[in-house]
């Protein structure tokens, strides 16, 4: 039997090559905490843990509300939603400065709000707006740039995968999450649009007005593809909102929804119902076993009494709160690198939360934060991973720094975001406390 | 071996449409529950044990055929900075991973569903619905999951010597292998 501190660091050591070489992260993550608790406890302590957490992390009515919002969101995408959404954005915003890529932000902001994936939301509007924005002579970069960005808009936006896996690790409620991830989301798109705004009055010649005219006729008729997500969302977000549905079967109302959009355009078939049954399945899939490995892990971080040593020598340090929420940023940032965020938050929240939670931060608030900076890692350099989304997805020839280089500002805006929610958490717990 | 290839892709995309259906049922379900009991007040039972089940097929009902387009999630930092003997290297080390670890799941999970049919587990509530179908679905998804390992081991392996990229991948990122360029030119 090996003292915890010495298996951590065994483990530590075994999860590092394997997630270097390359091994499924749900893998690595569930046979080095299986290793952990083998060597540090015993091995029916161990295999207890492969006995237990793949079915009951499954077999489970509240996290059935993943695959029902994946569902809902490949269901919206066969339904030509983001297109719809896209040419919406653009013929009302269309003529405005810098008109374009805040119809990408717009239109991504709203897809967001049918699909919980950051990374699904970057690559459907590389392939549609990138070739837009480059036929009326927009820069490559800053088109490239605004797509990664809108793109993380899709995690805070309700539904967000990403909120109910955060909610499901810390065991808080799912419903007050996703309500508090709304206002965040918004405040994140229009603070892009804005910036974009300012961008394009600066350099005219980086975001050129496009020579069209867009008559008023074009412009309301453009919004009946929309309508139908937009009381699709309110109805969804308003029912967990109201209390009136718990969030698995928000997710069962929003998928028979988009079910009814995809029948009324007149879109349902077997080729279609393949696809979405493939894109929703591998989603789930490659989820799930994240969740597995990441809750097996987890295990073997508390059993062993791991985390409440490692939390208790550094809130001993008794630093200024603000310190220890800096010190996980770095850490997300570090992390965002390598790994998608959905493995981010299973590792690093069984340390993370009981440690800001006891300091004094709110749980909620701490979730959209902690989503925030997840989504942050994902366009920092050198290495964030929707950056590479952007890229390989491209139907326009594009170079990893123009990405990067085109991120930037955005960055930026999102680090003056992330102030004004640490600034005034209020903004995001203003909705949830108005609930039950 | 081609042969078997394709068997066992055939039967996952089998195993993955009935979890697709699996999916419609929840939402149907989820709905005419919402309508039973808010609106006509009468509550039908069972909707979310059977959810509940249904989650198992949905889950490792997709594991084979999503690892058959290899779209399991990993981290691709190092992995496209190498040449394509050691991606197949790199492959066969995540391969033999991946087997142990579903072979730990598989072998506990028949376990568990034995003795789940043996005293005829069943969830508590209302109706008592009874688990060991969805214990084991669980198993034979793992054991389709292995076995697709397997078929990937072997394919890896050979790679390790032609240095050739692996067949049906779908992520899009192995582009430069296939175009024989590089995009960026």
């Amino acid at each position: 039997m090996l003292d915890p501190g010495t298996a951590g660091l065994i483990v530590a050591g075994m999860l590092f090559v394997m997630l270097t070489v390359g091994v499924h992260i749900g893998v690595a993550l569930g046979l080095s905490g299986f290793v952990g608790i083998y060597l540090s406890i015993n091995e029916r302590a161990a295999l207890a843990q492969v006995a237990t957490v793949p079915f009951s992390t499954t077999n489970s009515f509240t996290l059935a509300v993943i695959p029902l919002f994946i569902l809902m969101g490949a269901l919206a995408s066969q339904a030509g939603l983001t297109r719809d959404l896209y040419r919406a954005a653009y013929n009302w915003l269309g003529k405005v400065s810098g008109g374009l890529a805040m119809a990408t932000t717009l239109a991504s902001a709203a897809f967001g709000a049918a699909c919980g994936s950051t990374i699904v939301n970057a690559a459907v509007f590389t392939k549609m707006a990138m070739p837009e924005m480059t036929r009326f002579g927009y820069n490559k970069a800053l088109s490239a740039g605004c797509i990664a960005a809108s793109g993380t808009l899709a995690s805070l936006i309700p539904p967000s995968i990403l909120m109910i896996i955060y909610a499901i690790i810390t065991e808080q409620s799912v419903a007050r999450l996703l309500v508090a991830g709304l206002i965040p989301g918004l405040m994140s798109a229009a603070i892009y649009m804005g910036g974009i705004y300012v961008i394009a009055k600066r350099r005219p010649d980086l975001a050129p007005i496009p020579d069209v005219t867009i008559t008023r006729r074009e412009k309301w008729e453009s919004l009946k593809g929309v309508w139908g997500i937009g009381f699709l969302f309110i109805l969804v977000i308003g029912g967990i909102y109201a209390g009136f549905f718990v969030p698995t079967y928000a997710g069962a109302v929003g998928a028979f929804g988009a079910f009814l959009i995809v029948i009324f355009k007149r879109k349902l078939n077997g080729k279609m119902l393949l696809d979405t049954f493939k894109e929703a399945g591998i989603t789930t899939t490659s989820i799930f076993i994240i969740v597995i490995g990441g809750i097996i892990f987890a295990r073997f971080l508390t059993y062993t009494g791991l985390v409440r040593d490692i939390s208790d020598w550094m809130i001993a340090l008794e630093l200024a709160p603000i310190l220890y929420l800096l010190g996980f940023a770095v850490l997300y940032l570090i992390l965002g690198m390598l790994i998608d965020p959905i493995a981010i938050m299973v590792m690093t929240l069984p340390l993370m939360f009981p440690i800001m939670t006891s300091v004094g931060y709110d749980p909620i608030w701490l979730g959209v934060i902690a989503i925030k900076l997840a989504e942050i890692s994902l366009i920092t350099p050198p290495v964030g991973l929707n950056v590479y989304v952007v890229r390989s997805a491209s139907p326009v020839p594009l170079r990893l720094e123009q990405v990067f280089k085109g991120v930037t500002p955005f960055l930026l805006m999102d680090l003056f975001t992330l102030g004004l929610l640490i600034a005034f958490p209020s903004i995001v717990l203003f909705l949830p406390n108005l609930m039950e | 071996m081609a042969v078997l290839s394709r068997f066992v892709e055939r039967l996952a995309l089998i195993v993955l449409m009935v979890g697709g259906a699996g999916m419609l049922m929840s939402m149907f379900l989820g709905v005419a529950d919402i309508v039973g009991t808010q609106v006509l007040l009468i509550p039908v039972p069972g909707p979310r044990e059977l959810t509940e089940s249904t989650m198992v097929l949905i889950v490792f009902g997709a594991l084979a055929y999503a690892q058959i387009r290899r779209q399991h999630i990993r981290v691709e930092l190092v992995y496209f900075q190498v040449g394509p003997r050691a991606r197949a290297a790199m492959d066969i080390v995540t391969d033999l991973c991946a087997i142990a670890f579903f072979a730990l799941i598989l072998w506990q999970g028949w376990l568990e569903a034995q003795y789940s049919l043996q005293i005829g587990e069943a969830t508590s509530g209302l109706i008592r619905f009874p688990l060991w179908p969805a214990r084991f679905t669980l198993v034979a998804g793992c054991a389709l999951m292995i076995l697709q390992l397997l078929l990937h081991l072997i394919e890896d392996l050979g790679r390790l010597r032609s240095g050739a990229p692996p067949v049906g991948d779908e992520s899009g990122l192995y582009g430069t292998d296939r175009d024989g360029g590089d995009r960026d030119a």
